[in-house]
C-alpha cells in the first residue's frame, strides 16, 4: 500500500511516499511562493516521478501544516504536531520529546513510545521563536541561509539577544553589527535566541531524553548546536527530519487506510 | 406603573403553558415569544449580541421598566426582579465593540471584558440601565465599580461583596447583610420598598427558568448530538438578557424541539470546557470545538443561572437566597475552595463521562488561571488528557486555536 502525506508548511512544502507504512519511496519539497495548492500539486507529481509511480497508485493521502485543508483530493488532514510526533518517532523509536521549528511557529510536544502526542506546547503571535526570524536576519546580515550555521558555528563569544520580540530583536542585531561584534557571535546568538525559546516550550511539556529536532531548521547545524547547548544532551538529527510531519502524515495515512480497508465499505466508505 | 412590571407568577412554580404571560409584552419581546423554532431563535440571539446597545434591555425601558445592568458571575438576580425591575447581564462588548477610550484608562494586563464594559460605560452604550452591580469576584470587577461611580456618577453603582469562607456560621448572616445593603440602592432605584412577598414569588420565576436550564445541559449531556454548542450557548445566553418571563416558555418550547430532534452522532469526544465562567468566548470559537470533533458535555457558561438547582423561599427568602449561595454545590474559579476543587474536578469528569478537559480561560483572568494550576495536577494525577487555551473578547483568526484542538482532539483519537 502506497500513502502520501502531504505537509503545506507556511513557507516550504514538503511531501513524502511511503509504502506499507514502514519504506520511505520519495521524499521532496519547494518553496510555497504564496501558492501553496499549485506547489503542493507539482511536489505530488515530482514524488511520483521519484518513485516511478502514477498519483493515481497513492491509495492514501494525508495531509498536514497551515495548508492542510486546501487540497481536495486528500484523503485525511491532521494537525501538524499530530504528524510531527509520528514522523520523529519513526526515525528515532526512542524520541519523547519533539522540537519543531517552522517558518510561523515552534513547537514542542511529549510523545509516546508510539509516536501519540502526550502534551503540547507551541509558541503564540510571536516571530521571534520561529524560523521567519531566521530568514529575517539572513536577509538583513546579507548572508544566504544555508551559509548561517557553518559560519555561527565559528563563534568564540555569542552575542545573546535579550529582546523577546523579532523587531526589536532586529534592532538589537543592528546595534551589534555598528559596535562590531563579529558576524559569528551575531549568528550563534540568533540561533541560541530561539533555542531559549523552544527550551522554555520543551519545559512546559516536560524535557526527557531523546529529544529529536525536526522541521525546517534541522539542516543547521548552528541551530542544532545552540540547542544542544541549551538542552544540555543530545539532540536527534535526520535528514529525513526535515519531512517529519510529511513523513508523519503517510504513516497516519496508512494507519487510517488499514482501518478502513477491514472495514465492510472499504477506503472511503 | 407599566403592565409589563406586573407580570407575576401566582404560583409557585409556573404553568406549562404561556397562559401568565397575559400581560400584553412590548413587541420587541413578542418576536421571541414567538420565535417557531430554535434555528429561528438562535437567529435573533445572535442579532441581540451583535448589538453592543442592550436591545433588551432598551426595549425594557420602553415599556416603562427599570435595568439593573449585572457584571458577572453572581448577582442575586431574584432581588433586583422583586422590584420589578430587569436584571440584565453585562458580559462584555463582544467582537464587534471596538475599544479606543478604555485602553487609555486600563492597564494593557487586564481582561477584555474589563475593558469593554468601561468602552461602553464611556460611549454611552450603557444608557439603558438604571444601576449596576459588581460581584466582588476579582480585582478588576472590585476596582470597576469605583471607575463606574466617576464616570457614571447619576447611576447607582454597587460592589457586591461574596464571602469566601463557606464554613463559618457569620458566613449566611454576612451574605444577608451585604443583600440588605444592596437592597437600599435597589429601593431608591425602583422608588419601592423591599416586599418578601414580591421576593418569594420572584424566586419562583428564577427556580423555573434553572430547572430550565438544568434540563437543556443535561440534553446536552447525555445526547450531545441533539443541540449544537451554539444553539446550546445561545439559549443559555438569552436567559440573561430578556425578561425571565419571556425566557421560561421560550427555553421550554425549545427544549421540545431539541429533545425531539434525531440526530446521528459522531465521531467525537466527549470534553468538559472549565473557565469561561465571566468574559464569553466568541461563537466562532465554540463552534470551533466542535468542528474540530469536540462533545461538550460539561461547561461553565452562564453561571448566572445555574448557582443551585432550586431556592425553597421559605419564612425568610433572603437568607433562603443567601444559603442558596452559600451552599452551592457549583466550584468554579471565583470561589476560594482550594482543598475541594481537585477532586471536584475529577468529579465533574466522572460525572459527565468525559474523555478530557479543555481549559478555556480569558487572557488575564486570574482566578481562572490559578484554579488551572489545581486541576491540571488533579487531572496528571489520573493521567486524563487536557489541554489549556487562552481567549480574548476580540478574536479575528482561529487558526492556531485549531492546530490546538486538533492535536488535542487526535492525540485521543489516535492510538
Amino acid at each position: 500500500m502506497i500513502t502520501g502525506g502531504l505537509d503545506l508548511g507556511a513557507g516550504v512544502v514538503k511531501g513524502v511516499l511511503l509504502e506499507d507504512g514502514r519504506r520511505i519511496l520519495a521524499t521532496t519539497s519547494a518553496p510555497s511562493r504564496g501558492v501553496p495548492v499549485q506547489v503542493a500539486r507539482h511536489v505530488l507529481e515530482e514524488l511520483g516521478e521519484t518513485a516511478n509511480i502514477a498519483p493515481s497508485d497513492v491509495d492514501y493521502l494525508c495531509t498536514t501544516g497551515f495548508g492542510r485543508y486546501t487540497i481536495p483530493e486528500r484523503n485525511l488532514q491532521v494537525s501538524d504536531f499530530t504528524s510531527s510526533a509520528r514522523g520523529a518517532v519513526f526515525l528515532f523509536p526512542k524520541t519523547r520529546l519533539v522540537v519543531d521549528v517552522g517558518t510561523q511557529a515552534s513547537r514542542t510536544m511529549s510523545v509516546s513510545p508510539t509516536g501519540k502526542v502526550l502534551k503540547f506546547k507551541m509558541n503564540e503571535k510571536c516571530a521571534a521563536g520561529a524560523g521567519r526570524f531566521v530568514e529575517r536576519c539572513s536577509k538583513y546580515l546579507q548572508v544566504p541561509l544555508e551559509e548561517m550555521g557553518p559560519k555561527a558555528l565559528a563563534s568564540e563569544h555569542p552575542k545573546l539577544i535579550s529582546s523577546v520580540c523579532a523587531v526589536l530583536a532586529e534592532t538589537e542585531i543592528i546595534n551589534n553589527v555598528a559596535e562590531g561584534v563579529a558576524l559569528p557571535d551575531i549568528l550563534m546568538g540568533v540561533f541560541l535566541s530561539l533555542s531559549q525559546r523552544a527550551f522554555s516550550l520543551m519545559r512546559y511539556v516536560g524535557i526527557q531524553p531523546e529529544v529529536t529536532l525536526v522541521g525546517g531548521l534541522v539542516r543547521n547545524v548552528g541551530m542544532v548546536k545552540a540547542l544542544h547547548d541549551t538542552v544540555g544532551m543530545d539532540v536527534n538529527v535526520a535528514p529525513d527530519a526535515y519531512y517529519a510531519a510529511a513523513l508523519g502524515a503517510a504513516i497516519l495515512g496508512h494507519s487510517r487506510a488499514l482501518k478502513l480497508a477491514q472495514a465492510p465499505q472499504g477506503i472511503g466508505g | 406603573m407599566p403592565e409589563l412590571l406586573q407580570i407575576r407568577p401566582q404560583a409557585e412554580s409556573l404553568p406549562e403553558d404561556e397562559t401568565f404571560l397575559s400581560v400584553d409584552i412590548s413587541p420587541d419581546f413578542r418576536e421571541f415569544t414567538q420565535a417557531e423554532s430554535v434555528e429561528k431563535l438562535v437567529r435573533l440571539a445572535q442579532e441581540i449580541l451583535a448589538d453592543p446597545t442592550f436591545p433588551t434591555a432598551r426595549a425594557w425601558r420602553k415599556a416603562g421598566g427599570k435595568a439593573v445592568g449585572c457584571f458577572p458571575v453572581y448577582t442575586p438576580q431574584e432581588l433586583v426582579h422583586s422590584f420589578g425591575m430587569l436584571p440584565v447581564a453585562m458580559q462584555g462588548g463582544g467582537e464587534n465593540l471596538e475599544i479606543s477610550r478604555a485602553d487609555a484608562a486600563l492597564g494593557s494586563f487586564l481582561c477584555s471584558i474589563s475593558k469593554s464594559t468601561l468602552e461602553m460605560a464611556l460611549t454611552g452604550l450603557l444608557d439603558p440601565f438604571d444601576a449596576f452591580v459588581f460581584p466582588y469576584i476579582c480585582d478588576v470587577s472590585r476596582n470597576l465599580d469605583g471607575i463606574f461611580a466617576r464616570v457614571l456618577p447619576k447611576k447607582p453603582s454597587h460592589m457586591l461583596h461574596l464571602p469566601q469562607n463557606f464554613a463559618s456560621p457569620a458566613t449566611i448572616p454576612f451574605l444577608v447583610a451585604e443583600y440588605r445593603s444592596l437592597i437600599e440602592k435597589l429601593e431608591r432605584v425602583a422608588g419601592r420598598p423591599f416586599s418578601q412577598e414580591d421576593l418569594r414569588a420572584s424566586i419562583a420565576v428564577f427556580n423555573e427558568q434553572r430547572a430550565l436550564v438544568e434540563r437543556l445541559a443535561a440534553l446536552k449531556r447525555e445526547t450531545p448530538w441533539k443541540v449544537t454548542l451554539v444553539e446550546y450557548y445561545l439559549l443559555l445566553r438569552l436567559g440573561g438578557l430578556l425578561p425571565r418571563e419571556v425566557h421560561v416558555p421560550l427555553l421550554r418550547r425549545a427544549l421540545a424541539e431539541l429533545e425531539g430532534r434525531e440526530r446521528k452522532s459522531k465521531d467525537a469526544i466527549r470534553v468538559i470546557v472549565i473557565g469561561p465562567f465571566c468574559e464569553q468566548p466568541t461563537l466562532e470559537l465554540l463552534q470551533l470545538l466542535e468542528d474540530v470533533g469536540c462533545y461538550v458535555v460539561g461547561e461553565e457558561f452562564q453561571m448566572l443561572h445555574r448557582w443551585c438547582p432550586r431556592i425553597e423561599p421559605g419564612t425568610n427568602p433572603l437568607e433562603s437566597l443567601a444559603t442558596s449561595y452559600v451552599r452551592t454545590p457549583v466550584d468554579i474559579g471565583v470561589r476560594s475552595t482550594p482543598t475541594t476543587k481537585a477532586a471536584a474536578v475529577l468529579e465533574r469528569v466522572d460525572a459527565s463521562r468525559a474523555q478530557g478537559v479543555v481549559f478555556l480561560t480569558a487572557k488575564f483572568c486570574e482566578p481562572a488561571l490559578e484554579d488551572v494550576v489545581l486541576y491540571r495536577r488533579a487531572l496528571e494525577g489520573r493521567g486524563l488528557p487536557y489541554l489549556h487555551m487562552e481567549f480574548e473578547e476580540k478574536s479575528t483568526t482561529y487558526e492556531q486555536a485549531r492546530l490546538q484542538l486538533e492535536t488535542f482532539v487526535e492525540s485521543i483519537l489516535f492510538d
